[in-house]
C-alpha cells in the first residue's frame, strides 16, 4: 500500500476515533492490534502481561485520541508511543523475569500488517543508515534500549560496562543520530 | 537567556529524547511524564525523537492479539451497550472557540465538566498557523467527544458505570483542587484555576488583586521561543456577556503579572471565564485568537462562603 494512503487511512480512523465512532475505533484496532502486540510483547515478554498493557494502551487511544494533532506526528509513532508507555510502566514494576521469550513470541503471526510496513519502509532504510554509522556496540544499546525497554543499568549489564558509559555512549550516539536524521 | 535556564532546557532537551527512547525510570520517568501533559514545546520534543525512532518498530514481529482482548477493551470502556457517541458532531455546528466555549460554560449542568475538559484539549504544539489550525480541530473534536460522552453516561447511567464514574471522580478532584487553592489564596481574591486532564496538578493558576488591578498568573509550562501567552476573559454578565476581550499578553519582562486597564479590571467579575491562548509575539492579530485555549477557568470569588 501507498505509504501516504497507509498513513492517512490510519490518521482518518484516529480522527474518527476521536469523534466517537466505535466501528472506526475497532477498524483502527483491527489495523494495528498486531504490530502493537508484538510491542508490548518485545518490552515484556509475558503473554499475559502484554495483553493487559495492550488493553490499556487501547483504552488510552479511545480517551486521548483527539489529542494527537494529526498532521504534526505520524500515526503510528503516536500509537506505538502509547504502547510502549504501557508496556513500559509494567516492565519497569517488576524484575525482568517473565517466561521465556521464544514461548512467548511462538504464537507469531504471518499476516501482513500492510500499513505498518509499507509506512515503515522508507524511513528504515533512513534511520539504518544513520545507525550504520554508529559504534556497533552504541547502535546495540540504543536499538534494545528502545525495543526492549531497558533502563541504562540493564544495558550496562548486558554490555558489561559502567552504567556511566553507557550513558554516555548512549547520548553521543543520540546526538549523531539527531544530526544524522534532521530535525524531523 | 539566563546560564541556569540554559541548563534546564539542555537538561530537559534530554528528558525528551531518553523518555521517547523508553531508557527512564522512577522519579525521572514521572518527571518526564509529567512535563508532556502539561510543556507543548516539550511533548513536541518528545514527538519528534519518537518520529526519528520509528523505524526501529521494523524489527518488532507482528502478533495477534487473542480475540477476546477486543471485547475486554470495549467492556472497560462501556462501548458495548451505550448509543453510539457519532452524533456528537452536531455542537460542531458551532463556529469558533469562544462559542463552543460559551457553550459549555453557558450550560450549567456541564459547567465543572467544561473546565476539565476544555484543558484537556490545550494539547497545542505551537509552531506554523496551520499546526494550530489542525490543533484547535483536534480540541474542538476532543470537546464533542467529552461533551457527549458526559451527555451519553447522564442518558444510561445504568449501562455505563465506568464513564459516570470517571465524571464523578474529575468533579472530586476539582473540588479537592479547589479547597487546595482556596487555602493558598489571599481572603477575597478571585482566583481562577484550570485542571489538566487527569486531575494532576493546574497547567495556570490565576488569582486577581482588585486593589492593584493586576492578574498574577504562575504557571509550570516552559515558555516558547514563537509564542506568547495571552489572557483573555468571557465576562458572564452585562453588555459584553460572552465576548471573548483580550485582557493582555504575558509581558517577558514581568511574566508572572497582568495589569488591567480600569475599563476591564471593572469586568473582571465572579462568574466570568478565564482563558489563555498562545499566540504570536504581540499578540493575537485583529484581537481573535488564533488558537484553542491552552487553559480554562472560571472565576470564583473566595469570600462568597
Amino acid at each position: 500500500m501507498d505509504r501516504d494512503l497507509a498513513r492517512a487511512e490510519l490518521e482518518n480512523l484516529i480522527a474518527k476515533t476521536a469523534m466517537g465512532s466505535r466501528s472506526d475505533f475497532k477498524l483502527l484496532y483491527m489495523r494495528t492490534s498486531a504490530k502493537l502486540f508484538g510491542i508490548c510483547l518485545r518490552v515484556l515478554n509475558d503473554k499475559q502481561e502484554a495483553e493487559e498493557a495492550l488493553q490499556e494502551a487501547y483504552v488510552k487511544v479511545w480517551r486521548s485520541a483527539g489529542r494527537y494533532a494529526a498532521g504534526n506526528a505520524s500515526p503510528i509513532s503516536w500509537l506505538a508511543a502509547v504502547a510502549r508507555n504501557a508496556a513500559i510502566d509494567r516492565y519497569r514494576k517488576r524484575k525482568p523475569e517473565g517466561e521465556d521469550i521464544e514461548e512467548a513470541m511462538g504464537m507469531a503471526d504471518d499476516a501482513p500488517s500492510p500499513e505498518f510496513n509499507a509506512v515503515l519502509s522508507d524511513e528504515v532504510r533512513r534511520l539504518n543508515g544513520c545507525m550504520g554509522e554508529l559504534d556497533e556496540r552504541h547502535a546495540f544499546a540504543v536499538r534494545n534500549i528502545y525495543l526492549s525497554g531497558w533502563t541504562y543499568e540493564e544495558a550496562a549489564g548486558e554490555l558489561e560496562v559502567p552504567v556511566n558509559t553507557t550513558k554516555t555512549w548512549v547520548r553521543r550516539s543520540l546526538i549523531r543520530l539527531k544530526e544524522c536524521m534532521g530535525h524531523e | 537567556m539566563s546560564e541556569s535556564r540554559k541548563m534546564k532546557r539542555e537538561e530537559d532537551g534530554w528528558l525528551a529524547a531518553e523518555h521517547a527512547l523508553g531508557v527512564l525510570h522512577g522519579q525521572r520517568r514521572m518527571d518526564a511524564m509529567a512535563l508532556e501533559e502539561r510543556d507543548l514545546g516539550f511533548a513536541r520534543d518528545v514527538q519528534n525523537w519518537n518520529s526519528r525512532f520509528e523505524p526501529l518498530l521494523d524489527d518488532v514481529e507482528l502478533h495477534e492479539p487473542p480475540n477476546a482482548l477486543w471485547s475486554r477493551i470495549e467492556r472497560e470502556l462501556g462501548l458495548e451497550n451505550t448509543a453510539s457517541l457519532t452524533d456528537a458532531r452536531a455542537i460542531s455546528a458551532t463556529k469558533g472557540p469562544w462559542k463552543l466555549l460559551s457553550a459549555l460554560f453557558g450550560t450549567t449542568a456541564i459547567g465543572a465538566l467544561g473546565l476539565l475538559v476544555f484543558v484537556t484539549g490545550g494539547d497545542l504544539t505551537g509552531g506554523t498557523l496551520r499546526d494550530l489550525e489542525r490543533d484547535l480541530a483536534a480540541s474542538k473534536i476532543e470537546v464533542n467527544e467529552q461533551t457527549q460522552a458526559y451527555r451519553t453516561a447522564q442518558a444510561a447511567l445504568e449501562q455505563s458505570n465506568a464513564q459516570v464514574q470517571r465524571l464523578a471522580e474529575s468533579a472530586n478532584t476539582l473540588t479537592a483542587e479547589n479547597q487546595r487553592l482556596a487555602g493558598l489564596a489571599a481572603q477575597g481574591v478571585p482566583i481562577v484555576a484550570s485542571l489538566n486532564a487527569d486531575g494532576s496538578l493546574p497547567a495556570f493558576v490565576a488569582q486577581y488583586s482588585p486593589t492593584q488591578q493586576a492578574l498574577f498568573i504562575r504557571t509550570a509550562r516552559e515558555d516558547s521561543d514563537e509564542l506568547v501567552p495571552e489572557v483573555w476573559l468571557i465576562p458572564s454578565e452585562g453588555a459584553r456577556k460572552g465576548e471573548a476581550i483580550s485582557l493582555g499578553v504575558m509581558d517577558e519582562k514581568q511574566p508572572d503579572t497582568l495589569k488591567l486597564v480600569p475599563e476591564l479590571a471593572r469586568l473582571v467579575k465572579a462568574g466570568g471565564t478565564l482563558a489563555i491562548t498562545m499566540e504570536p509575539a504581540g499578540g493575537a492579530p485583529n484581537g481573535v485568537a488564533t488558537s484553542a485555549p491552552i487553559a480554562v477557568g472560571q472565576l470564583q470569588s473566595l469570600d462568597e462562603d
